[in-house]
């Protein structure tokens, strides 16, 4: 075909301008075409030559396609348009069959004929894209996924699983092993703890057919995860043991990676992007000459260091696997510091719930003490107002008796019936005194400053609570009390609590301990509101109380424990002053104490 | 049986008061009695009794502090605490007593004791 004709042939398409429109078109890089009413190469550009690798004069005057191998099933077009555009094949100039989308329009020729031009656009590039995009977007719902795991993760134990099986599944970062790090600040070690991955070739086979067999999701796969606890320690535990490096060991590769800014890439044995120290022993221990490492980081604080590598497949660790892994260290750094402030709250929660009990046992053991030595109390008062009328009556009886004044029989034993019945009646009245009564003190030595000690312990939450500071001061030599120890310890609870409640707007409150002769004093001075003259004289009775809740019992429990221990009581007290109670007891001395 | 002996007993109860009296005095002493540990103290000096049988539990002065100044001025006299309270046996402040009695009605064991002291006391 002569350049004339195809003019003359362009003209009935384009009239005018041809020349100038065909140049143009002709040194177009697209690749470009138009063909007449039969599908006729009119016009073949140097794009078209170049792509399929038909030069122009082979193509002109041949269908279309013919000189074209269109593989794929082209897409029907819109009816009605005259523009079809589809994606498709084409077998380009070195085989390959290339994907791209054909723009076909049509176009009228001024003698009534249709043709049509043809734009190809070369999709290589942007195909590739494409898959990179939703390849991305699947490693973005795999993170996703993970980090989802690692949310609900409930222990330690559970987010470094998720941590491992995440960089290791098929359905996650899919490399071969994972071995985590973590920070050990206690014992100043950078510890391997643990590690997901075969053994070698044989194991991963089976294990990647049994889980290709039966696919299951990330969360599946976490859930599921039990290390044989019975058998023998998996291959890369001990790898991840022998990883392990202290902390100030600088020239160690692991605890200098863990304080790199970022990634460490390995290849060949070399440090191929990041800095670290030498990975030699890291390259032996693990087996293989390439590898990554991720330090994982929360609020800028080291927590530990996720080692990965494809060592049964070999598979070249790319790019795009480094980023992926960088993003899961972001989340399994977060969920870790998570961890261990869930940890060390728990751990908080607990003594808390401890010490809770305990108060409320030490309170109920208190409250139940309190009310039994109220009824004894009770009981005490009232054996004693019946000892003294049984004393009149059967003692009149008994001496109408001996003085042999009264003769009649039937008198007589009246009396002895009398005699009796109060001999019976004292008897009921010795045995509810002896039952109210205390046990009589175990004694033992007891060093007051233990006694003092355990029960502002006791009572450190009160004394906390109202402001009230505390302090025991110990006199050099002072000895140790002959007393009962938890006695005396009831006794002291006691006073100290009076103290507390004398101080509720806080104050002092100094135990004095100090030995006198024969003895050892214990004073209990606060600074709370202190006792009129006329409550301080009530103030050892029981029942006898100026606080709205109080049993009136706590200083007639401590003064009768004192007594009981054949001590003394003192109370000096000022009103607005505050009040000091002291205590004197028997001294131990040697070999007293069983006294 | 010796000269008459003098015993104070100082108690509360009118009752009591009257049985120590009787029991006593059947036993062969002569028996003064005060309700009140101030009274018990004056008639200690207008009488000087041989010994003292009494109560802690007064009204107005304790018990357990008329006995520590009736002892501090006459040493030698014996002084037999009798008490309701049986508590008071262990307390220091009642050690300085001679005996310390529980009430009973049976006063078998306080006239046993006052024999003792007074006839310990003769001997001395």
């Amino acid at each position: 075909m002569q350049l004339d004709e195809r003019t003359t042939r362009f003209d009935a398409f384009f009239p005018g301008r041809s020349d100038d429109l065909l140049r143009l078109l002709g040194a177009w890089s697209i690749p470009f075409a138009l063909l007449d009413a039969d599908d006729a190469i009119l016009v073949w550009n140097r794009g078209a030559a170049a792509f399929y690798g038909v030069a122009e004069p082979d193509a002109l005057g041949r269908p279309f396609d013919r000189v074209v191998n269109e593989l794929a099933e082209p897409v029907p077009a819109i009816a009605g348009s005259r523009t079809r555009r589809y994606e498709a094949r084409h077998r380009s100039v070195n085989g390959d069959d290339l994907p791209v989308m054909v723009t076909r329009t049509e176009v009228p020729a001024s003698d009534g004929t249709h043709g049509a031009i043809i734009l190809v656009t070369d999709l290589t590039e942007s195909k590739a894209l494409e898959r990179r995009l939703a390849r991305r977007v699947a490693q973005l719902s795999v993170i996703r996924e993970i980090g989802e795991c690692l949310q609900s993760a409930m222990s330690p134990a559970q987010i470094l699983r998720t941590i491992l099986v995440g960089a290791t599944a098929s359905v996650g970062l899919r490399f071969n092993r994972a071995f985590l790090l973590l920070v050990d600040e206690r014992h100043g070690v950078l510890r391997g703890r643990d590690a997901i991955g075969p053994a070698d070739a044989q194991e991963a086979l089976s294990t990647w057919a049994r889980l290709s067999a039966d696919p299951k999701t990330l969360r599946e796969l976490v859930d599921d995860y039990e290390p044989d606890a019975d058998g023998p320690a998996p291959r890369v535990l001990s790898i991840a043991t022998a990883l392990s490096a202290k902390l100030d060991d600088e020239t160690a590769f692991v605890v200098s990676a863990l304080a790199a800014p970022g990634t460490i890439r390995v290849a060949s044995g070399t440090i191929v992007s990041g800095s670290a120290a030498s990975p030699g022993n890291v390259v032996e221990v693990l087996g293989v000459d390439a590898f990554v490492a991720v330090p994982l980081r929360a609020d800028g604080t080291p927590v530990g260091l996720l080692v990965a590598d494809n060592a049964i497949t070999r598979r070249a660790i790319t790019d795009e696997d480094v980023e992926i892994l960088e993003l899961m260290g972001l989340q399994a750094a977060q969920a870790l510091a998570r961890g261990r402030l869930t940890e060390q709250l728990a751990r908080e929660v607990a003594s808390l719930e401890t010490a809770t009990r305990e108060l409320k046992v030490n309170q109920e053991l208190m409250v139940r003490s309190e009310r039994l030595t109220a009824i004894g109390e009770m009981a005490a008062r009232v054996a004693h107002e019946i000892r003294n009328p049984l004393v009149a009556i059967g003692g009149f009886a008994r001496s109408l008796l001996s003085s042999g004044g009264e003769r009649d029989p039937a008198t007589r034993e009246s009396l002895e019936i009398i005699v009796t019945e109060v001999d019976r009646l004292e008897g009921i009245v010795k045995e509810v005194l002896e039952f109210s009564r205390p046990a009589p003190p175990k004694i033992g030595l007891v060093p007051l400053k233990r006694v003092a000690g355990e029960a502002l312990e006791l009572l450190r939450w009160e004394l906390e609570h109202a402001g009230v500071t505390w302090r025991v001061e110990e006199a050099p030599g002072t000895p140790p009390a002959a007393a009962d120890g938890d006695q005396l310890f009831h006794a002291v609870v006691n006073l100290l609590r009076n103290a507390v409640h004398a101080m509720p707007q806080g104050g002092e409150l100094a135990v004095r301990l100090r030995g006198v002769p024969h003895a050892v004093e214990m004073a209990v001075a606060d600074t709370g509101i202190g006792m009129s003259a006329e409550v301080l004289a009530h103030a050892q009775e029981a029942f006898y109380t100026t606080k709205p809740n109080g049993s009136g019992l706590g200083l007639t429990i401590a003064s009768q424990i004192v007594r009981d221990h054949r001590g003394e009581i003192r109370i000096d007290s000022h009103e607005g002053e505050g009040t000091t109670v002291v205590l004197l007891l028997p001294a131990a001395t040697e070999g007293a104490a069983d006294a | 049986m010796r000269e008459h002996r003098k015993i104070l007993v100082i108690e509360d109860e009118k009752n009591l008061r009257l049985l120590y009296q009787q029991e006593l005095a059947r036993d062969g002493f002569d028996v003064v009695t005060a309700a009140t540990a101030s009274d018990g103290i004056a008639m200690f000096e207008s009488e000087r009794p041989d010994l003292v049988v009494m109560d802690i539990r007064l009204p107005g002065m304790d018990g357990l502090e008329a006995m520590s100044r009736l002892l501090n001025k006459h040493p030698k006299t014996p002084v037999v605490l009798n008490s309701a309270y049986s508590s008071y046996k262990d307390s220091f402040m009642s050690w300085p007593a001679d005996a310390y009695v529980v009430k009973s009605a049976d006063t078998d064991e306080l006239r046993t004791r006052v024999r003792e002291l007074l006839d310990s006391r003769a001997e001395g």
